[in-house]
């Protein structure tokens, strides 16, 4: 059915009502018209019955005048015998299209009657009542033949008055009975056809409505009923045209939310660049300022250490002429000046170290790019990271995961570089692990650090894991400005992940992201591009 | 029930015509019929009178024998006769016709009178049904008898009008009724009269006009069609109106 419009579909329900309805109405017509016509038949029967009882009585009428003609001689009965004879007259009349033969064997005895009748009124008129009275005796036999033949048309009127009465009666049953038949499965098809058609109607409607509210409720993946031939069919066409607008609409909304984000990535990326940039020119700026009075200090701070030595070679003697008490004071302010001195020279070359850094980090580009191993390298990097890491501490320990693309095609970038990213990263996670082992209560926490490189195609990635303390979110967007640090005094300068910023994304062209949890985990993605055209466009100018 | 005031014959204006002229020769004079006829039906008329004017009486119930004999109904239309045409029928040759066919009418009238005693007489019943037209009809068929083929009185009328079948005129007197007593032109009380082969005979026929008086409306007046005490519709006529017609045939 959903082949056909609505439209049609109404119009053949109507259309099969309506002809029911006419078909039905033809045949109580065409049985109505027999009836009417057996109705008729059976009352123009009634009427012959009618008028023959009526000529009957119009006869007696006849009779009974020319009787009283006879003895009264009156011309009034003569006049009422003639009037009731054309009366009866005229219901034979009437009653001869129903049997000629038999009508007119009733005007003949009736012609026969009249004759003998009127002879014989005549002869009791001419006083001869004798021969009247045989003359009327001899209309007497006519009048009962007469009348007679009228009862007998009575009677087979009669008859044929009831048969087709019966006929009509049993006509009219059967009509009705078919009729009431053909009501009935007339009225039960319309109802399942409407029934039908409804159906046919209302099931796609709801499945468009659901469909419409779900596309509402931005839902495009609700499920369109499928496309008929019909009005419905032509809706959900639309619909789906709409829903396909709409996820086409959606796919646009996305890429241009991807790329609003992207630039909005960028824009931070290109913030942060400047202003790492700006950071590390103003680093590099002041390192160097720094640098010469630092040497200055240590230098001299190493002179003056020489010099106390000095001092202690030439006045050893003075020395010893002091007394035991004096020479131990003179000794101990020595070693007192001595260890001052080297604690400024250990601290100046400390600071010496860190405006190293920061010179090395305001430098860019430190070496060449080569192809390397990345695995290879990683490894080398971790290895050297838990040993150096061993080496400060004998108690640390942790657990090292490695899930390496073997795959992984020789890369090109700067390794040196790399190493110090991965070196970074590595003694980061080992701080936070430990750190987390320390503070945790529990003893069964193992520290655990892993490693995971993939082979991204036209890029390789590198996953640092680690499952320490975690950095808390209000940290993460200060996490690669330089000097920033959660470390305690002494234990962190806060370049490390700047330093490694730069490395990735300006002298690499890659990215660098962090996501943690705290109290989990910490995460560490690198993603470098393999081309060098990549690599040059993120080198920082 | 009386019907005194029917207009008597104007035997003056007699108007004779001759149907077949070879009967002129043979023939008694037409003046002769004519007094003949005239005194036929002047007897025939106060007869008729005299049963119209004794109708009470008549219909009396309460009184048994009316002492209303044929002789005394005689002696009282004989009074009227004289009266009438101022002669005394008893001084009429008795051979001569006029004076058998009187004769003949006044015995008819006695016979009629006489033959219905009983009904007259009849105590306990009012309406007796002997009324004029009846015993006028009475006297004419005895005096048919009575005349011997000589001479006929019928009493009829418009056939539209006649009640008993044995007055209904004949062919001829029909057409004279349609076309001479109720012409436009006709003068009120002229008679008719023609010699005219009747049953083979010749015969000098006269038709006198009788028109209703206001007495006969009580059985022949309005409204016409309702019952009058015969039992008779009545015919729905007015004063003036031709009712009757005394048919006199005398045959030569």
């Amino acid at each position: 059915m959903a082949g056909l419009t609505i439209r049609t579909r109404l119009i053949l329900l109507t259309s099969a009502g309506l002809f029911v309805l006419i078909a039905t109405n033809a045949y109580l017509i065409r049985a109505l018209s027999e009836n009417s016509a057996g109705m008729v038949k059976a009352a123009g029967l009634l009427a012959g019955i009618e008028q023959a009882d009526k000529a009957r009585i119009e006869f007696g009428e006849v009779r009974y005048w020319m009787t009283d003609l006879a003895v009264s001689q009156l011309t009034l009965s003569e006049r009422n015998a003639a009037a009731a004879r054309a009366r009866m007259e005229e219901h034979l009349g009437k009653l001869e299209p129903w049997n000629p033969q038999r009508i007119a064997a009733v005007r003949s005895e009736l012609a026969q009657y009249e004759d003998f009748a009127d002879k014989g009124v005549d002869e009791y008129t001419n006083d001869r009542r004798v021969v009247g009275n045989s003359l009327l005796a001899q209309a007497r036999q006519h009048s009962v033949a007469v009348d007679q033949l009228l009862a007998a048309i009575v009677g087979d009127l009669t008859g044929e008055a009831i048969a087709a009465r019966e006929r009509v009666v049993a006509e009219a049953a059967a009509a009705t009975r078919l009729s009431q038949i053909v009501v009935s499965v007339a009225a039960l098809t319309g109802v399942l056809l409407t029934l039908l058609l409804l159906r046919s109607i209302v099931v796609p409607l709801r499945r468009l409505v659901v469909a419409m509210d779900g596309l509402n409720a931005g839902n495009v993946e609700v499920p369109i009923p499928p496309a008929g031939g019909d009005e419905i069919g032509a809706v959900a066409r639309t619909l789906a045209k709409f829903r396909d607008t709409l996820v086409e609409q959606n796919r646009r909304e996305r890429e241009l939310r991807a790329a609003h984000e992207e630039l909005k990535t960028t824009q931070a990326s290109l913030i942060h660049a400047e202003k790492m940039a700006s950071l590390g020119q103003l680093t590099a700026g002041i390192a160097h300022e720094i640098k010469n009075p630092l040497n200055f200090v240590n230098n001299f701070a190493s002179l003056s250490v020489e010099l106390l030595d000095e001092l202690k070679e030439t006045a050893r003697p003075a020395f010893a002429a002091l007394g035991t008490d004096k020479r131990a004071e003179v000794d101990e302010v020595v070693d007192m000046l001595t260890g001052n001195l080297e604690k400024i020279t250990e601290h100046g070359q400390r600071a010496d170290g860190i405006v190293k850094s920061m010179l090395a980090h305001s430098r860019g580009a430190s070496g060449a790019r080569q192809s390397a191993d990345l695995n290879a390298l990683i490894e080398e990097a971790l290895n050297l990271a838990y040993h150096g890491a061993r080496a400060q501490d004998q108690n640390f320990n942790i657990t090292l995961e490695r899930e390496f693309a073997r795959t992984i095609a020789p890369i090109e970038l700067v390794p040196q570089d790399v190493t110090r990213v991965l070196l970074n990263l590595f003694a980061n996670g080992f701080y936070a692990a430990n750190k987390r082992r320390r503070e945790a209560m529990d003893t069964t926490f193992r520290p655990a650090l892993k490693v995971t490189t993939r082979d991204r195609g036209n890029e390789v990635e590198i996953r640092v894991r680690d499952n320490g303390t975690g950095i808390p979110s209000e940290f993460r967007d200060k996490l690669f400005q330089p000097f920033f640090t959660t470390k305690p005094t002494g234990e962190g300068t806060g370049l490390g992940l700047s330093i490694s910023y730069d490395i990735v994304t300006q002298q690499h062209g890659g990215t660098i992201t962090v996501d943690s949890r705290v109290g989990e985990f910490t995460e560490f993605t690198i993603r470098l591009p393999r081309s060098r055209q990549a690599a040059t466009a993120g080198t920082r100018t | 029930m009386r019907c005194r005031g029917l207009r008597s014959a104007i035997f003056a204006l007699w108007v004779v015509g001759m149907m077949t002229p070879r009967a002129v020769g043979a023939a008694p004079p037409a003046d002769e019929d004519a007094v003949i006829a005239q005194s036929l039906a002047e007897m025939l008329r106060d007869a008729r009178t005299v049963i119209s004017n004794n109708q009470d009486l008549i219909n009396n119930p309460e009184l048994g024998d009316k002492h209303l004999t044929g002789q005394v109904v005689l002696e009282q239309a004989v009074k009227s006769y004289q009266k009438a045409t101022g002669s005394d029928p008893a001084t009429i040759d008795p051979n001569s016709r006029q004076g058998r066919l009187l004769r003949a009418m006044m015995a008819a009238i006695v016979a009629a009178t006489d033959e219905n005693q009983a009904t007259i007489n009849e105590k306990g019943t009012g309406f007796k049904g002997f009324i004029p037209a009846v015993f006028a009809r009475l006297v004419n068929e005895d005096f048919d008898q009575m005349a011997k083929g000589e001479a006929e009185v019928k009493v009829t009328a418009p056939p539209e009008l006649v009640r008993n079948r044995k007055a209904r005129p004949d062919a001829w007197e029909a057409e004279i009724i349609k076309t001479k007593l109720l012409g436009k032109d006709w003068p009120k009380g002229q008679s008719y009269s023609a010699v005219v082969d009747t049953s083979g005979r010749p015969a000098f026929r006269v038709v006198v006009p009788e028109y209703y008086a206001a007495s006969c409306l009580v059985c022949h007046g309005s409204p016409k069609g309702e019952m009058d005490l015969t039992g008779y519709p009545k015919e729905g006529g007015k004063v003036g109106d031709l009712g009757a017609v005394i048919s006199i045939t005398l045959y030569h």
